[in-house]
């Protein structure tokens, strides 16, 4: 990725993020006053967040502007597990994860019409297709299986009635 | 027969010892299924138990509390996904071990860690019942903001190299903590109208969704998975030496899960994400810890089981759950008609040395289930990755509704699914958000009340020793990193 186009990244997620916190300030305005004179109301601690996240948010900006340290790819991982979605990918990556997000979406929607068991597998061999598994034995069998075993589990051993 | 032998022959009477043994197997599936949880796994049962005696009643959710700690970091290990949040930190440095093809040393540490803690932390129970419980009668709103405080203060510490980001991470949590019904007022924040944002998001979908679906796009994103099939997985047991080696991390996550456990509200994620700070503070190599640092997954562990025992002191001697589980326990005492207070151990003695053994047995047979369920924990992880994660997405989106029985907890799941794999691309980690989420009502609430109680003077914080000594503490956490900086000498001396 190139330098300005990485600034420009940088720059729209401090928009973002300052978006968020104008966002908050203004859902802030109308909570009630607090119940103690003195005392802060439910307003305050929103209030204050978002007003460090836009302090934040025009820090990275300025940071960003000025080609400082910190930008993803220098960071480095900011926690131990956290490198693990880091792994840079292409085009098609992106797209098979917003696919794969779709899929998560329209199995949601479809569950409360076709029931766990006969979604469930849907979701299980759309995502196994996504992630590149091609075994057509697996593919049919293991959702069937699978659907089957958290049907049982949840709804005959722990007792919990599922869509 | 003295109520110490009456209470024993109650805990090792043999239908007693199958119950711990079921509620063992129970509980280490229900800490192990992401979604579930120790608190679910007692909200499970808990219809089940009325129709048992007290003893066999309290003997199962004792068992299934206790192996569900362990049981969270099965899944951590395995998969990268908390089984449940007080695994959290487990993932860190036992996800890395997998990674590195030694999940059987990473679960075996794991389990022995367990077991220490489960110990020292029944032992804990034992001796400080009365002591520890009057303490924590002292907290007030003031200590209980200076606790919460000192709590965010560990996202000081779990920034990594990038702290401005690991701050907006922390302020993204708090934020979503705000969603929701205000607690001292009942008006709606952040809720634009919607009716399923009432009740907030909830930690368990925010979890699911971080670690889980995240992980899952995560995996699709960059070709890679939560675990390979190809990595070398070696289901050797770590050696006895090396366990011993790990006495001090041990001793040290065991206390400091003492200490949180007894404390109402503070639980075993804040206590193993403590303990896993305090580790890498005082190691020698800290760069090592989320590398596949052993004492990285002993403390934690340690650390989250050591609260259960912890958890019960103000529970059995005040009547105050310290943790959610214990709040269901506290259910499952009334259910039985057992009256928790400082008269129970004068009227119920015999039950409360039941419990007492109980605890101890359950420790052992959480071991006996988590030592012969290696091999197939292992065997897990050697899943393929296309085969896996979809199975991962499946369990966690249902755990995620099982909960409440609400779907709008799987779309929130899911969103936050999209949101965990945004920010870890775009650098932020995941850890503060989640802290900030566990926290953010603690601090909120507790600093609102003790400024209504003392009609807007800040001096209350400062009256109080407890709370005081909660907030230096947090100030000298927050500014630890900065102060190492200034010190050259002392980073040489390190390195």
């Amino acid at each position: 990725m190139s330098g300005a186009r990485r600034r420009a990244n940088h720059l729209v997620e401090a928009g973002a993020l300052a978006l968020l916190g104008a966002v908050v300030l203004f859902d802030a305005r109308g909570y009630p006053p607090p119940l103690t004179a003195g005392a802060p109301g439910p307003a305050f601690f929103p209030r204050l967040a978002a007003a460090l996240l836009i302090a934040c948010a025009l820090w990275l900006a300025v940071r960003s502007i000025r080609g400082g340290a910190g930008s993803p790819a220098s960071a480095g991982p900011a926690f131990p597990a956290d490198d693990r979605a880091r792994a840079a990918g292409g085009l098609r990556d992106r797209l098979r994860v917003w696919a794969a997000a779709g899929t998560i979406a329209a199995f949601l929607l479809a569950l409360p019409h076709l029931g766990t068991l006969a979604a469930l597998p849907l979701l299980l061999f759309g995502l196994m297709r996504l992630a590149g598994e091609r075994a057509r034995a697996v593919l049919i069998a293991a959702p069937l299986v699978f659907a089957g075993f958290v049907v049982l589990l949840f709804e005959a051993v722990l007792g919990v009635p599922l869509p | 027969m003295t109520p110490l032998l009456e209470g024993l022959a109650t805990a090792f009477s043999p239908l007693n010892l199958a119950v711990i043994l079921a509620g063992s197997v129970l509980g280490v599936f229900a800490g192990a299924a992401p979604g579930l949880s120790s608190t679910v796994g007692l909200a499970l049962v808990l219809p089940l138990t009325f129709a048992l005696d007290p003893a066999p009643a309290l003997l199962m959710m004792i068992s299934i509390y206790m192996a569900a700690e362990y049981g969270g970091s099965i899944t951590a290990i395995a998969i990268g996904v908390p089984g449940s949040s007080p695994a959290l930190a487990t993932t860190f440095d036992g996800y890395a071990l997998t990674r590195r093809g030694e999940a059987g040393r990473a679960f075996g540490i794991s389990l022995f860690a367990s077991m220490s803690g489960g110990i020292l932390g029944t032992l804990l129970l034992m001796a400080l019942l009365g002591p520890l419980s009057r303490a924590a009668l002292a907290f007030g709103p003031a200590e209980y903001f200076g606790l919460g405080v000192f709590g965010l203060a560990v996202v000081a510490n779990l920034v990594g190299r990038d702290p401005l980001r690991g701050v907006v991470s922390a302020l993204l949590g708090l934020l979503f903590f705000v969603v929701g019904l205000d607690v001292l007022t009942g008006a709606p924040r952040l809720t634009f109208g919607a009716g399923a944002l009432l009740d907030g998001f909830g930690l368990v979908p925010m979890l699911i969704g971080f670690f889980a679906i995240g992980e899952a796009l995560g995996a699709l994103a960059g070709g890679r998975a939560g675990s390979s099939g190809k990595a070398r997985l070696d289901g050797a047991l770590p050696r006895f030496r090396e366990l011993l080696r790990l006495w001090p991390s041990i001793l040290r996550g065991s206390a400091i899960g003492g200490f949180i456990g007894v404390v109402p509200g503070a639980g075993a994620t804040i206590a193993s994400l403590v303990a896993w700070n305090e580790e890498r503070r005082v190691s020698k190599t800290p760069e090592r810890f989320g590398q596949g640092a052993p004492a990285g997954i002993a403390a934690p562990e340690a650390a989250n089981n050591a609260c259960v025992g912890a958890a019960m002191i103000p529970l059995l001697a005040l009547g105050v759950p310290g943790s959610a589980s214990a709040a269901v326990l506290l259910g499952g005492l009334t259910v039985q008609g057992v009256t928790p207070g400082p008269l129970l151990l004068a009227e119920r003695a015999s039950l409360v040395y039941a419990l007492y053994a109980g605890f101890l047995a359950a420790v052992a047979f959480m071991l006996v289930v988590g030592r012969l369920g290696i091999p197939l924990w292992v065997r897990v992880v050697r899943l393929r990755p296309s085969i896996l994660m979809p199975l991962v997405v499946g369990i966690s989106l249902t755990g995620a509704f099982a909960l409440r029985g609400n779907l709008a907890d799987a779309w929130f799941a899911l969103f936050f699914g999209v949101v965990g794999f945004v920010m870890l691309r775009r650098g932020y980690p995941l850890a503060p958000a989640v802290l900030g989420l566990i926290l953010g009502p603690m601090v909120e609430t507790n600093y609102r009340r003790a400024l209504t109680l003392s009609s807007g003077s800040h001096t209350v914080f400062v009256e109080s020793p407890i709370a005081l000594a909660l907030i230096a503490f947090a100030v000298l956490s927050f500014a630890a990193p900065a102060l190492r900086g200034r010190f050259p000498f002392r980073r040489k001396a390190t390195e």
